[in-house]
């Protein structure tokens, strides 16, 4: 619409690294590549790149040399030589001592917390790992492993007022270590065969204001979870035997059971964005899902007393797949818009998707 | 004029934005698209985006590329933005997948492009803070690196060593590790 100078106005902000290098090349097309980015990006690059390639990006040229330091550290242990833990273990106390931080990620097997403890000691205090956003003990070959249940480090959370995300794995995380704290920034968190009770389950969300994502995979140590968060966006749950329960949660969009056939009794009081939600089964009888008043016993008998409007996408496991329980499902969640279907009968593994575009009536 | 918008969407002309590439073509764009520059969402929300947002940094050529980029992102959920972890991805996503799938398809058609184009959208999305562009393009020239040695990668993009071989073999002595 509005013709006039083209520069009318100088508000727009300057750009992350030096505008100079950028206003020539967007003009005069690239002629020298990489070198025409400024440093920022470049070590943003170089922060992409598994560690031992990054670190020796140092030597390509003068300029480079520094970039690798002055980027934040990601160091993911899954990127090191397969040889050994033990190995690892040396290679990773020489990398954060060549680092000085602060750091973006650092992922470590928790196969690293029950070989080399005082090592994952060292390594958490290090002045490598200031301002982690992203820590990760993935659970790896440990999922094996029945018993083991391991200590944190002592200095675990003292992250807790930088971190974005935080897997922890085959842990006992103790009323004292997470007590009282605050995790400002925290987005997904997910536990994995962690022992924790109830209250610290709850004191971690309740502490965690902007927490998008929650997993609970295996846990042992509380038999309730009340969901009470203005931010959780998804919640899975996985190998849980007993009652979760959505008090309130404004911005929930997705509720998955990741595993059946647990004793799962889900009550959701007050999610009104809920829109995903599965896996449901009609082989599941332990399963005890109520909406308020709606309750979903089973998938052949589903209550109508009431009906859920928010729910969009469902997914269920059937197994031998009949027209009414669709009919019966649709009533109970007349805005279905997918539905995913499983059963062992369709080709074992492999998912029949029904995408029902219309909407029926009741 | 390259107007971007679609007929349909002028109806709702209060929300559209018009963008100023540096050699002077005019965009128009839904706000909704525009927005996912962290860079222009700032300028609505301090008003100034009225007679167009002159983007003196960008070429018309690689403003459509971001705008396509953006068109396509804006329709994914809001909640993407720089969210890349690997368990919502694994776990809660997964009934998503068909179109998640897409996505990444349109992402690595998009990112086919020249080398030169590459770095001009590095460049841009550096310039309009839109982090889920810089993320991908980003990501796109460290893969190409993966693997390579360093003599390789200075082959590669031009890069010239002006180190002197006692600073290159400072380096290799400081972070042995890297190189063994």
């Amino acid at each position: 619409m509005a013709t006039g100078a083209p520069h009318p106005k100088s508000t727009v902000p300057p750009p992350l690294g030096a505008g100079e290098e950028v206003a020539v090349v967007a003009v005069g097309g690239a002629v020298d590549g990489i070198s025409g980015l400024p440093d920022a990006i470049l070590g943003e690059i170089v922060s992409l790149l598994p560690i031992k390639e990054a670190a020796r990006t140092q030597a390509l040229a003068s300029r480079w040399r520094h970039l690798w330091r002055s980027a934040p550290l990601s160091l993911d242990g899954g990127d090191l030589p397969d040889e050994g833990e033990i190995f690892r273990a040396g290679l990773i106390s020489r990398i954060l001592a060549a680092h000085p931080g602060p750091a973006r990620r650092f992922s470590v097997s928790a196969l690293q917390l029950l070989l080399c403890p005082s090592a994952v000691d060292s390594w958490i205090s290090s002045p490598a790992l200031d301002s982690l956003r992203e820590l990760e003990f993935p659970i790896g070959d440990l999922i094996y492993l029945q018993s083991a249940e391991l200590a944190l480090p002592d200095s675990t959370f003292r992250f807790s007022a930088t971190l974005r995300l935080a897997t922890i794995s085959k842990c006992h995380i103790t009323e004292g270590d997470v007590e009282a704290l605050q995790f400002p920034q925290l987005r997904e968190l997910a536990l994995e065969s962690v022992r924790l009770s109830e209250d610290s389950l709850q004191s971690m969300i309740a502490g965690s204001p902007v927490l998008e994502c929650l997993l609970l995979s295996r846990c042992v140590g509380f038999s309730r979870v009340r969901i009470n968060s203005r931010s959780l966006v998804s919640i899975g749950v996985q190998s849980f035997s007993g009652e979760l329960i959505i008090e309130n949660a404004p911005s929930l969009e997705r509720l998955l059971q990741l595993q059946l056939f647990r004793d799962l009794r889900v009550s959701v009081v007050a999610a009104p964005k809920l829109e995903t939600l599965g896996w449901l089964s009609d082989r599941d009888h332990h399963l005890k899902l109520a909406f308020g008043n709606t309750a979903v016993q089973d998938l052949r008998s589903v209550s109508i007393t009431s009906v859920v409007c928010s729910i969009k996408i469902l997914a269920v496991d059937i197994l031998t797949l009949s027209l009414d329980m669709v009919l019966d499902l649709m009533r109970c969640f007349p805005c279905l818009e997918k539905l995913y279907i499983e059963g062992t009968e369709i080709h074992g593994v492999v998912n029949t998707v029904i995408l029902l575009d219309a909407l029926i009536s009741v | 004029m390259a107007s971007a918008g679609s007929g349909d969407e002028k109806a709702a002309a209060a929300a559209m934005i018009t963008l100023i590439s540096s050699d002077n073509e005019k965009f128009e764009v839904t706000e909704a698209t525009a927005t996912l520059s962290q860079t222009i969402r700032h300028m609505i929300e301090d008003g100034c985006t009225d007679g167009g947002v002159p983007l003196p940094n960008v070429t018309s050529k690689i403003l459509a590329r971001v705008i396509e980029y953006c068109k396509k992102h804006a329709t994914a959920a809001a909640g993407e933005e720089g969210s890349s972890s690997s368990f919502s991805d694994a776990a809660f996503l997964e009934v998503d997948r068909a179109f998640l799938e897409e996505l990444e398809e349109f992402d690595d058609a998009f990112l086919e492009v020249d080398r030169a184009t590459l770095f001009d959208l590095i460049l841009a999305a550096n310039y309009l803070d839109i982090k889920g562009l810089l993320n991908l393009t980003c990501q796109k020239v460290a893969d190409s690196v993966k693997g390579k040695t360093p003599e390789q990668i200075r082959e590669m993009y031009n890069i010239v060593n002006d180190l002197t071989p006692e600073e290159e073999a400072e380096i290799r002595r400081e972070t042995q590790w890297a190189f063994e």
